[in-house]
């Protein structure tokens, strides 16, 4: 009784016990946005091999990659440094008076820097060493002060830490920097593709599968420890090719065969911890959607035409309980949506002549997608029931005529969309902000990339 | 001529017989192709919505002056009586740019803010008469505080005015945008506008967000004058501003 008693004052308690009966209140409304200037000389070489190059070379690398992470989060702009009121490498890297060598918080407030950071580092054989901090300047407190060590060779995977670290200490939620994405890579004029992983900013390629065949549609297991993808493998007993699912486990290298019924084998896509997920199957002629168990053995249909439509491209949400995918049931192909289990199939895209290539948002509030209505495709996000429709690209070619956008995919912590586009010609990959904004490319190459898949949180 | 035209009729008439023979024969042996009947397909092609071309970041723009033809509150209807003795109010604030309707609307709720007048008036000759005869009222409801009429008028724009002027100097980090903090703080308003105190009431939980709340507030002083009315209020018990609301 006592304690209904204290439930029900508690929910009679206002929200806010400092509006008073009577009190006049203004709501002020959401705030403009903008980013912090930040002041980050590159970080001081403290080894005692100063001649040393390689070990220079290590440093700027470092600096480099660290400082297009923070630039890709949106939450900076960066001071140039003929604005600097101090000597970088002549002050330390803690504020005076503590350290008698110290900075001035006052050089830097006087410029306008929100965020100093100081960093150092130093290469003994092949360890490198990376002190920082980060001091937010208006308070004259450290928000961030760590110490990483590694191999030299391992400098991007510091770099992308200490920017994840710095993200979390600001907002106390995750980066992305230390995802990657998958995607598959063709070189113009051959018809082979392959499956290659990245890092998120499109370094550090690795090539996944040889098979010298036609690989591609690759897919993040929801743990980030394997890829399913598909690739045309010759069958010698019917001497023949044909699309078969394949997993590849990243950690070990190990690659199986998942599924191989006659047909199409593709578009993976895995339920929460992986017990299960959903492929496309046409074993039965036309292509639909299948549940299968995490051995590919055995097959539930989920979708079944209608009149031989086409089902495909399975996309999970991130709870596991619904699942968007497109089919040309009603004449041209739309996004729908049905429960997990199959039912509940309701159509989410009614404009456009070609929807495709659902994808959820981490938070499984908002789905993007290719669409064309102009002979042309673009990025678009939708909520979940169709309503909030935008468009997020509208490139052209150098021709002038609008470039193609297709195949988009969130990153783990939801601020930015990957996608490919042709508007120089090849197909390279893009990452843009949800609203449409910030958008960059992050492959730079000759070769043609599709079927991008951004991986979950992997540290 | 005769034998020539009567054997093409027969010709003819031979010709058709073999025709339609055949037909029948065809009808009859060889089997006949199902006609499937499918559902219709509803085919939508409507234009998608072309990129925006720039994505909102300011705050949502207060509307300046609130519309004479939107102000709702009725006082009650006025005795007759009192009705006659209604004195013409001058009408100085007469612009040319209001329609007739907002100028009718005008006229009537400055007529009411005369009869308001008279009716505070009478009230305070009441309440006179009240407090020498020493009679407790009791439980009666209180005719309450709130502006009404030009009054009203007069207040909402000073609010929405106030809040104008702070929603300008409001700005936070992008990387405090998402993280859902709110702060509300109490400012103190002299009668020229200028704020002379201001309490955080409702901290957010982070430090940053407070200041850049208080920054705003600090930047926006001074602030329009007060209506009478609300000067001493302002001054005493102050305003709350709700950040972002």
């Amino acid at each position: 009784m006592r304690l209904f008693v204290l439930l029900i004052v508690l929910l009679s308690t206002p929200l806010f016990a400092q509006e008073k009966p009577g009190d006049i209140i203004i709501d002020v409304g959401q705030a403009a946005v903008k980013k912090s200037l930040m002041a980050f000389p590159p970080p001081q070489y403290i080894g005692t091999q100063k001649t040393n190059a390689a070990h220079i070379q290590v440093g700027q690398n470092l600096y480099r990659v660290i400082v297009n992470d923070l630039t890709v989060s949106n939450f900076f702009t960066f001071i140039k440094p003929e604005a600097f009121l101090e000597d970088t490498n002549k002050v330390g890297m803690r504020p005076a008076p503590g350290d008698p060598n110290g900075f001035k918080f006052d050089s830097w407030k006087t410029i306008g820097a929100e965020f100093l950071v100081r960093s150092s580092y130093s290469v003994v054989g092949n360890d490198l060493s990376f002190e920082v901090y980060v001091y937010h300047v208006p308070t004259t407190r450290v928000v961030l002060s760590k110490n990483y060590k590694g191999a030299t060779s391992s400098y991007r995977r510091m770099a992308h830490t200490f920017a994840n670290d710095l993200v979390k200490a600001l907002t106390g939620k995750r980066g992305m920097f230390i995802s990657k994405i998958t995607a598959s890579r063709q070189t113009p004029g051959d018809p082979v593709k392959e499956i290659y992983l990245m890092d998120w900013d499109g370094a550090a390629e690795q090539k996944i599968t040889t098979h010298q065949s036609i690989a591609l549609s690759p897919t993040w297991s929801t743990t980030g420890d394997k890829i399913a993808y598909t690739a045309f493998a010759f069958h010698k007993a019917q001497k023949m090719r044909n699309s078969d699912l394949f997993f590849f486990e990243i950690a070990t290298g190990k690659r199986w065969l998942v599924s191989y019924r006659k047909g199409l084998n593709s578009g993976a896509a895995f339920f929460p911890g992986d017990k299960n997920f959903i492929l496309t199957l046409s074993k039965d002629g036309s292509a639909d959607l299948f549940r299968a168990t995490a051995d590919g053995q055995t097959v539930t249909p989920l979708t079944k035409g209608p009149n031989r439509a086409m089902n495909v491209e399975a996309a999970i949400s991130p709870d596991g309980k619904q699942v968007a995918f497109s089919s040309d049931r009603s004449g041209r192909p739309m996004i729908y949506l049905m429960n997990a289990d199959g039912s509940n199939v309701r159509r989410l895209t009614l404009a456009g002549k070609y929807n495709a290539s659902p994808a959820w948002s981490p938070d499984g509030k908002t789905l993007a997608f290719a669409g064309q209505d102009k002979g042309h495709f673009d990025i678009f996000t939708m909520n979940t029931d169709g309503s909030n429709l935008k468009r997020l690209t509208d490139a052209t070619k150098p021709n002038g005529k609008p470039a193609n956008n297709e195949s988009p995919s969130w990153s783990p912590d939801g601020r930015n969309i990957v996608f490919t586009s042709d508007r120089t010609g090849n197909l390279q990959l893009y990452i843009v902000s949800p609203d449409g904004t910030n958008e960059r490319r992050i492959t730079e190459d000759k070769h043609n990339w599709d079927k991008p898949k951004w991986s979950p949180f992997l540290d | 001529m005769t034998d020539s035209f009567s054997r093409a009729i027969w010709i003819s008439v031979l010709g058709h017989g073999i025709v339609v023979t055949l037909i029948f024969l065809r009808a009859v042996v060889m089997p006949v192709e199902p006609f499937e009947i499918k559902n219709a397909i509803r085919v939508d092609i409507v234009g998608l919505p072309e990129k925006a071309a720039e994505f909102p970041t300011e705050p949502a723009k207060p509307v300046a002056k609130p519309e004479v033809k939107e102000v709702k509150p009725v006082p009650p209807t006025p005795k007759p009586e009192v009705k006659a003795d209604v004195p013409t109010v001058p009408d100085k604030t007469k612009k040319k740019d209001l329609s007739k309707s907002q100028q009718k609307a005008m006229e009537k709720l400055k007529a009411m803010s005369a009869l308001e007048k008279i009716k505070q008036d009478l009230k305070r000759e009441k309440d006179a008469k009240a407090e020498t005869s020493k009679v407790v009222k009791g439980n009666q409801v209180s005719e309450g505080d709130s502006p009404t009429g030009m009054e009203r008028l007069d207040f909402d724009r000073y609010l929405s005015e106030v809040r104008a002027t702070v929603a300008q100097h409001n700005s936070v980090p992008q990387w405090l945008a998402d993280g859902g903090y709110r702060t509300i703080i109490r400012v103190f308003i002299d009668e020229r506008g200028f704020i002379v105190k201001k309490v955080i009431e409702g901290p957010s939980g982070n430090e940053v967000f407070d200041a850049k709340a208080i920054e705003a507030v600090e930047a926006s002083s001074p602030l329009p004058p007060p209506p009478q009315r609300l000067r001493a209020r302002a001054a005493s018990i102050g305003l709350l501003f709700r950040f972002p609301q």
